[in-house]
């Protein structure tokens, strides 16, 4: 597992956007309602919110990033780094992010680049970001991280279809002398590669892209690696569960959540959830969740985000949430 | 946790009567064995014995039988 504590960097705004399309889980299922009702009591998922076709995650990224750069009366120009972390890209090239660049009207003085993470993708981009910006090479960077992923949905796959929404997300890492230090972990298990992948489509095997989850395996892989994880992060960061007063996970799904928490005995208080109304959102789930308990988050002093998953890859970051901003919830519709 | 109380936590899982279980059954004819139950019985064994079972593992058992033998090591002889 890497360790990284770094200084002189702030999480300073978050935030998140959805299509204007919040469609119920059961409502759009097609197949047996008992089948469904049981799939709901493990997922945790009532609804969730679906793109349309000409929507990309692009666009949703597009939308919070305008809004934090509005909000806070940021100049583009001053905008350093630009991270785009997607696994449902616009195109195979360029990368998204450069198209982003283009739109989001910034300076060639820019770094920027795409992440293909999901799950675990949201601290990882907050960790590319705040390496580069603890080492003194970039200032202002916008992480951008979010997914389409029900475009990859069979809608006849119950582990899927009814699992995973739409959503996109912006945050705005600064440098900052007076930042408290951010503790990450970081970890990879390429082992765990086909056990929730999309394996058509690209060059490997040309074809139809399509979502396959093992749900089993994923859970395995959650509960071996997650609770050490935590364990290391606050080890790393000098405090004990007690000292955080909120964790964001991935929101995998309600299952999970709850298992893990149990597993590590967090007060259920402190364990933020959005999967309810949001589903799984990919990497964007963890600035979702944040957004969507605005309010209750921005009370809190000291946070863990912690994405696990599709890899297998995962890591965490304890924080100083105390600064953080946090905008509202936008809802795009085209 | 002894064999019987394993079958127990087991019929839970699926939703069949308590006691009705006699570990001949086979899996995959069991209504309720499916992925939410499999990864149910994960969490439950992870939790009685503090072992974490790889699906793969539990793939590989045709009846329940296999899957008390699977944990034979962690059950109360």
């Amino acid at each position: 597992m890497i360790k990284s504590t770094l200084n002189n960097v702030s999480i300073s705004c978050i935030c998140a956007a959805v299509p204007d399309n919040q469609r119920s889980v059961k409502d759009d299922w097609k197949g047996e309602e008992g089948d469904i009702q049981k799939v709901i009591k493990n997922t945790g998922v009532h609804s969730r919110y679906v793109t349309d076709i000409n929507t990309c995650t692009s666009d949703l990224c597009f939308e919070a990033a305008q809004t934090i750069i509005k909000e806070k009366n940021i100049d583009p120009l001053e905008i350093d780094g630009l991270i785009f972390v997607t696994q449902t890209p616009d195109t195979f090239l360029p990368a998204t992010s450069c198209a982003l660049h283009g739109r989001l009207g910034l300076s060639k003085n820019c770094a920027t680049f795409d992440v293909n993470l999901g799950c675990s993708g949201y601290v990882y981009g907050l960790w590319i970001a705040s390496t580069f910006i603890s080492s003194g090479s970039l200032k202002k960077v916008l992480v951008l991280s979010g997914d389409t992923i029900t475009k990859l949905c069979d809608e006849s796959d119950r582990s899927t279809w009814p699992l995973f929404g739409d959503a996109g997300s912006a945050t705005l890492v600064e440098h900052d002398d007076n930042a408290e230090p951010l503790h990450f972990v970081i970890a990879t298990d390429g082992n765990g590669a086909d056990k929730l992948e999309v394996k058509n489509g690209a060059f490997r095997n040309p074809g139809t892209p399509n979502l396959f989850m093992s749900g089993s395996d994923i859970f395995t892989f959650t509960i071996r690696e997650v609770p050490p994880m935590i364990k290391e992060v606050l080890k790393l960061s000098k405090c004990t569960k007690d000292d955080v007063d909120f964790f964001v996970f991935h929101q995998a799904n309600a299952f999970i959540l709850n298992y893990l928490s149990k597993k590590m005995k967090l007060d259920n208080d402190k364990v933020l959830v959005s999967l309810d109304r949001f589903g799984n959102t990919s990497s964007a789930s963890i600035p979702l969740t944040v957004v969507a308990n605005k309010e209750k988050f921005s009370t809190g002093k000291k946070a863990v985000f912690s994405g696990f998953g599709v890899g297998f890859s995962w890591g965490a970051v304890a924080f100083d949430s105390s600064k953080v901003e946090i905008c509202s919830l936008q809802k795009v519709s085209r | 946790m002894n064999t019987q109380t394993f079958l127990n936590e087991i019929e839970e899982i699926i939703e069949v009567d308590k006691n009705s279980l006699n570990g001949t059954e086979v899996l995959k004819d069991l209504e309720d064995w499916d992925s939410l139950a499999l990864m149910g019985f994960i969490a439950m064994v992870d939790t009685n014995m503090d072992v974490t079972l790889e699906a793969e593992k539990i793939n590989a058992c045709v009846t329940v039988n296999d899957l008390v033998v699977l944990v034979a090591d962690y059950l109360d002889k």
